[in-house]
């Protein structure tokens, strides 16, 4: 039942009114005075206020004022004698759309009262209705974020599956870290041990997104299918680039370095495509080689121009291989808000501060402590690999 | 308690521990950076919120006596200092997860992985109680083209990353379909070239080697660095580089 609350200083008119209402089948509380009405609307829920102007204590227009102040949003009814009229315009500006002239007929109130309240009902039913629509279209969305979370964290799982090395359990020993821009990352690791030792692949594919990381997946097939037989690393490099760019419009560039350790001959051959030679620390020293020699990287032309070198190794030595994301930090110093990059010779002075450590350490601390990503924010997919040759 | 000292180059907070005080500080902040035209950013609110936050709840453990300072200072046109100091025993920030928790009840830590997201560069000092961080309003590299004669002179305002490499392949792709094969880069503004970004370069070659009619690819102003990068990946063989 619909509450109405009735604002009235003469005692019959608010009499005959509140019977008219109630015999219509409406619930009416009734207040002498503006300052009563005000009162009652804090304690009670109405559905609508009829209202006088004259009225001691609190008149209507003070009234509707002190309502619209406390933010209630109450349809209002305003009973207008003769010479209120010229409120009407500062009511309107107040919101108040219907009008009672005093003195009034008994189903002018009645039709009055009705219509206000079905307007009223009929907006809210209207809010409500969208209310419903944007609940249902949120619920969808919800839906479609769960799916795709879902697929995405079984990407990642297959991912760190196809990427993940045992270290354990190969000819020379391995210490590994990677860390991804985001969830998935596009650069990638891969040895196997061969009847002399072990061949190694490092790549990194351009961009850190799940197109990168479809490429990382794709390599790590080929390397399955094609190391530990006759060809030399130059015609590997030239074969995986060949897939590459088999791959169609999905071409991205990937640099590499293919790695052939022989521990027989105490050799090894490194073959790059345009990637980061490896800094080498010899047997537990302190002095490193490093080397740098332009080549192309795969994925995009048709033969690639490769840079080869051979090293010789002897026990305790130590290659760091790395993709750029390592070095690609930077930080602003809090103080001067000057750009501070990583340079290689941070990391080389590192290798060189901890170079009597066991290899762990000396990957540990390259990858964490002041050079670690609290320090030098991260924008790239990032991948350490410390190898040791064996005693 | 809520005090302020501000003069032309900084603002400077000190505020007893309620969370009360943190939307006031922002919101006087606003206004003082706003004399000296500078706009707040969301990295800004959400790093100095959290800081806030964590010297009122971990540091000080709500203790509505315990005082937090907290001062603003832009440091550079474009990089704003925050530091915030607790009257806490510290925290051990070496050891804290620089990732998102995975229990969201470890708040401490989720809100220093948040700080640590949007800050450009973080710093305690030794106790743990205070943390200077900087921060940075978003920059997207846009670029100017104009053509002279045959050439089209591409000249970005920053750094050529991942996320506008697509716009910048879009646009050599609609000039490369209406027949231009005269192009120019001035990167004096470019410190950094990501592999996305190199590729788009390398692809705009190969596109134009395709056909037999003659090609121009030049960049001019190229860094140090940059040039050390393009010839790695031997991009000066096929374009016409000259430094700053």
């Amino acid at each position: 039942m619909q509450h109405i609350l009735l604002a009235e200083y003469e005692k019959n008119l608010r009499l005959s009114i509140s019977m008219i209402l109630r015999s219509a089948g409406y619930e009416v509380t009734v207040s002498a005075n503006g300052q009563e009405a005000l009162d009652s609307m804090s304690n009670n829920d109405y559905d609508l206020l009829i209202t006088d102007i004259e009225m001691p204590k609190l008149n209507g227009l003070e009234l509707i004022h002190a309502l619209r102040s406390k933010s209630y949003d109450i349809p209002i009814i305003v009973m207008t004698g003769y010479g209120n009229k010229d409120l009407v315009v500062e009511l309107l500006h107040m919101g108040v759309k219907k009008y009672l002239d005093k003195p009034m007929e008994m189903k002018n109130i009645l039709k009055t009262v009705h219509g206000v309240l079905s307007e009223r009902a009929e907006k809210q039913d209207r809010q409500e209705k969208k209310k419903l629509m944007y609940n249902r279209e949120l619920e969808r969305y919800q839906e479609n974020l769960a799916n795709l979370e879902k697929q995405i964290d079984s990407s990642v799982v297959a991912y760190n599956e196809l990427v993940f090395l045992n270290k354990k359990d190969y000819q020379v020993k391995i210490e590994w870290k990677n860390r991804p821009l985001a969830n998935l990352g596009g650069d990638f690791i891969g040895i196997k041990d061969t009847a002399d030792g072990c061949e190694m692949l490092i790549a990194d594919v351009a961009g850190h997104d799940m197109g990168a990381s479809i490429h990382a997946v794709s390599i790590k097939a080929f390397f399955e299918e094609n190391t530990c037989q006759s060809s030399s690393g130059e015609e590997l490099l030239q074969l995986l680039n060949k897939q590459l760019l088999d791959g169609g419009k999905n071409q991205r560039m990937v640099t590499a370095l293919f790695l052939s350790i022989n521990l027989k001959e105490n050799e090894c051959t490194m073959v790059s495509a345009g990637h980061p030679f490896p800094v080498i620390q010899k047997s537990m020293q302190s002095a490193l080689d490093t080397f740098s020699a332009p080549s192309q990287a795969l994925g995009i032309f048709e033969v690639v121009e490769l840079a080869t070198k051979k090293i010789d190794i002897s026990s305790e030595d130590r290659l760091f291989l790395y993709t750029d994301g390592l070095l690609n930090r930077w930080h602003y110093d809090v103080e001067t808000g000057e750009k501070q990059k990583l340079r290689m010779k941070d990391i080389e002075e590192i290798i060189s501060k901890y170079h009597q450590k066991p290899l762990s350490t000396l990957v540990n601390s390259i990858w964490e402590g002041e050079l670690g990503i609290q320090n030098y924010k991260q924008t790239d997919d990032m991948m350490l690999v410390g190898v040791e040759i064996p005693l | 308690m809520f005090k302020i000292n501000e003069d032309e180059k900084r603002i400077h907070f000190q505020i007893s521990s309620e969370r009360k005080n943190v939307d006031r500080i922002i919101r006087q902040t606003r206004e003082y950076l706003a004399q000296s035209k500078f706009e707040v950013f969301p990295e800004f609110k959400i790093v100095l919120r959290e800081m806030l936050i964590n010297a009122i709840e971990h540091g000080n453990k709500g203790d509505v006596l315990l005082p937090v300072v907290c001062n603003i200072e832009k440091i550079k046109d474009d990089l704003l200092s925050l530091k915030v100091k607790d009257k806490g025993t510290g925290f051990d920030h070496k050891n804290t997860e620089i990732t998102m928790p995975e229990d969201p009840l470890t708040a401490r830590s989720r809100g220093l992985a948040l700080i640590r997201e949007f800050a450009e560069g973080i710093k305690f000092n030794k106790k743990g109680n205070e943390i200077t961080v900087v921060v940075r309003p978003e920059f997207k590299t846009s670029f100017d083209i104009k053509k002279e004669e045959e050439w089209h002179i591409f000249k970005p305002n920053g750094d050529i990353t991942a996320s506008i490499a697509e716009n910048f392949r879009s646009s050599l792709n609609d000039l490369i379909q209406k027949g231009h094969r005269h192009y120019h880069f001035d990167l004096g503004k470019v410190e950094d070239v990501d592999s996305i970004s190199l590729s788009v370069f390398i692809i705009l070659y190969k596109v134009l080697s395709k056909e037999e009619s003659p090609f121009g690819l030049v960049m001019i102003n190229v860094s140090q660095d940059l040039q050390n990068l393009l010839r790695m990946t031997q991009l000066d063989r096929i374009y016409d580089i000259s430094g700053s």
